[in-house]
């Protein structure tokens, strides 16, 4: 599904990714690793809001290094960012509809993230949990063959996480993801493959981390 | 030439101002084309008022925009420009009124008096400024052109260094209308000067040594087509 | 929608009625809230704050006055607020109000330099009032209906999300830039048809075109107007009836209106990040 190739990426002289080699099949993988060692780099690079100084990526045997997000996200991979990034002034329904044009779709994914309570509501008006479930919903609703969650636990209580563990279990089988996390643990059960990334390498690879 | 050179010596004061006002003021003032043209009226008078005048048009605006935003403060300066104008509008009663302008030779070339002494009066602004800026005294100004809030934490007293800064700027462009006399005066004369300085600002701004850059900007562009 | 169309519309036809005098002030203030609606758009749904809209206003009027087949340009006029944009949201609108001074500027020589007399360029045609009147108003009311239908639908759901976040819009598969620059287009083409009302509607084209009169009237306005689109449109009147009544008195008075409104507006509004 995703190959990645001698992927590197510096900034000034600074070096976040070096020479990363990477061949992901269908499921969900999550990577995991210190503050700076480019997990956060590495979706960005796929997701196509940042390039790569040299290396190339490929997704379902095409290459996608250098397109611009709008083309990937057509292409079937979206993200969801550390920080959110949703449309603030619009309400959840209509920042949905945005990712999917289609109502019926919108009906679907409010059920899924359990936002059925907030559709109306502003998105600036909600909370800090509801904010990142909405955004990533609208990365799953643009129906995507690999969804990006960069640190999908971040910033959130328990409650939130319990939430969005239980929501991202309904989706095993059903999408391929790569999620970012400080927690591995969290993902025990929903990810099939962890990778551990240190100084912009895969440092190593584990069924189950502990 | 050398009236080209006062020409350049004028606007470099000019974009300076703008540049003090925008990176340690937080404001792009757009109130200077109004102050500019407070001085041009006033020199009808006494070119002298215009010191007081600018300095308290910079006073008040520092006043009530020191807790705006540089968005904010902006449109505020603009609204304070054409409250000024319109002041001056309705005071004098006129659309325009023409002043005579007096030539002076000065090594063998012919410029206008008025000329010359708003290039030399910029001159001395550009010359304090630069040794001000090259003496340790200049390390609050950097420091808040940084960063305000870090200068705040770090002792800087920012209100009162950008109080400075409005305050001399304004008098500074308020007195460069009084003596700058372009031969006729008119509510929105001011607004040709401003466009220019703040285009010579604005290219400035691009450097990290701003100052310099507007020196540079306001001769090349100033005295270049004299050689085309 | 329906009822407002049908009260703004009486409210139009009302001056048709009335003496020519009250007619053209009329006029002029259907012309202007053109413009309004036209700088709202930008404003509240491309986010986008001008201070420059008499740029497309006075260029399409002179446009028409040099030559009328050069309005096949006035389409192209929104390449200059997609230059302006690069410079951020925050200068955009100084930077327009600069391109807007500096064209009033520029236009004295323009006027003088070339075929134009000390009262700017003549307009080739010239149409009676009520042509005019009943042109402008039909024009007036397209334009807010295009604009409401616009807000409304699909494409307008994407420019408001542009104008929220581009990050966010680039992540759901929108392109900013291409719903930034449809935004700018329909708004800089209902300024030069404004633009062009107001030219054959005073028969000549003089370089106030590009002065803070027109540069700002759609801010002040739309202000006045508690960014409500319909009020734009009453707003409109009020400003042109004010200015003109007041004209004999203290002439002018609509840049003392316009300076109150820019100082109140931004300390009213401190805590905005966009205004």
């Amino acid at each position: 599904m995703l190959r990645i190739c001698d992927l590197s990426k510096v900034y000034g002289r600074t070096v976040v990714l070096r020479g990363l080699n990477l061949e992901l099949k269908d499921g969900i993988y999550c990577f995991f690793g210190p503050n700076g060692s480019g997990k956060t780099t590495l979706l960005r690079i796929i997701s196509g809001f940042e390039k790569p100084s040299c290396g190339r990526v490929f997704f379902e045997g095409k290459e996608i290094t250098g397109l611009s997000p709008q083309r990937i996200v057509k292409m079937g991979i979206a993200i969801a960012f550390q920080l959110p990034r949703v449309f603030w002034n619009l309400d959840v329904e209509q920042n949905i509809f945005l990712a999917c044009m289609d109502k019926k779709k919108v009906k679907e994914v409010v059920k899924t993230f359990r936002l059925e309570e907030d559709v109306k509501t502003i998105a600036k008006k909600l909370s800090q949990g509801k904010i990142k479930l909405l955004q990533i919903s609208m990365s799953y609703a643009t129906n995507p063959r690999l969804l990006l969650l960069d640190e999908p636990f971040a910033g959130l209580d328990v409650g939130n996480v319990r939430l969005l563990i239980e929501i991202l279990k309904e989706l095993v089988g059903k999408k391929s993801m790569i999620i970012t996390s400080h927690r591995p643990k969290l993902l025990r059960g929903i990810a099939n493959k962890f990778f551990e990334i240190r100084g912009g390498k895969i440092a190593g690879s584990y069924e189950n981390p502990t | 030439m050398i009236s080209e050179i006062f020409t350049s010596a004028f606007y470099t004061a000019f974009s300076i101002s703008i540049l003090l006002c925008y990176r340690v003021g937080k404001i792009l003032n757009l109130s200077f084309a109004s102050f500019f043209t407070l001085g041009a009226y006033l020199s009808i008078l006494n070119p002298l008022l215009a010191i007081p005048f600018g300095a308290s048009a910079g006073f008040i605006l520092h006043k009530l925009t020191k807790k705006l935003s540089i968005a904010n403060a902006t449109i505020f300066s603009l609204g304070f420009a054409i409250a000024i104008e319109e002041i001056l509008r309705i005071y004098f009663r006129t659309e325009y009124i023409i002043l005579p302008v007096q030539k002076i030779t000065l090594f063998g070339e012919m410029v206008v008096g008025s000329h010359a002494i708003s290039g030399l009066i910029s001159t001395a602004f550009v010359t304090i400024f630069l040794c001000f800026l090259l003496s340790k005294k200049s390390i609050n100004l950097r420091v808040m052109e940084e960063d305000l809030e870090l200068a705040e934490i770090y002792g800087v007293r920012t209100e009162r260094l950008r109080l400075i800064v409005l305050t001399i700027t304004g008098t500074l462009i308020a007195f460069l209308g009084s003596l700058h006399n372009p031969g006729i005066v008119y509510p929105t004369l001011g607004w040709q000067y401003l466009i220019f300085s703040v285009i010579i600002a604005t290219l400035a701004n691009i450097f990290e040594r701003a100052y310099l850059f507007a020196i540079l900007f306001a001769f090349v562009i100033t005295c270049l087509p004299k050689f085309f | 929608m329906l009822t407002k169309i049908l009260l703004i519309t009486l409210f139009l036809l009302f001056p048709l009625f009335l003496g020519y005098y009250t007619t053209f002030i009329a006029l002029i203030s259907i012309i202007l809230g053109i413009l309004t609606i036209s700088w709202h758009f930008m404003e509240k749904e491309i986010g986008w704050v001008s201070f420059g809209h008499s740029v497309p206003f006075g260029i399409a009027a002179y446009l028409l006055a040099l030559n009328p087949t050069l309005l096949f340009l006035t389409p192209f006029i929104f390449l200059i607020f997609l230059f302006f944009s690069f410079f951020g949201r925050r200068l955009f609108p100084f930077a327009t109000f600069i391109a807007s001074i500096a064209l009033w500027n520029v236009s004295h020589y323009f006027v003088l330099n070339g075929k134009g007399g000390e009262e700017g360029f003549g307009v080739p045609f010239s149409m009676s009032l009520g042509n005019l009147y009943t042109l402008s108003m039909a024009l007036l009311l397209f334009c807010y209906v295009f604009f409401e239908i616009i807000s409304k639908s699909n494409l307008g759901l994407k420019i408001k999300a542009v104008r929220d976040d581009e990050i966010a819009a680039k992540s759901v598969g929108i392109d900013p830039i291409r719903f930034k620059i449809v935004g700018f287009f329909f708004s800089t083409t209902f300024a030069s048809v404004a633009g062009v009302l107001h030219a054959v509607s005073f028969s000549h084209v003089s370089p106030s075109v590009f002065s803070p009169f027109y540069a700002l009237f759609p801010f002040v306005v739309s202000k006045i107007s508690f960014d409500k689109r319909w009020a734009c449109i009453v707003g409109s009147f009020v400003i042109v009836s004010l200015s003109h009544s007041l004209s004999a008195f203290l002439p002018e008075t609509h840049y003392i209106l316009y300076s109150v409104v820019l100082m109140m507006i931004a300390v009213v509004k401190k805590n905005a990040e966009n205004l």
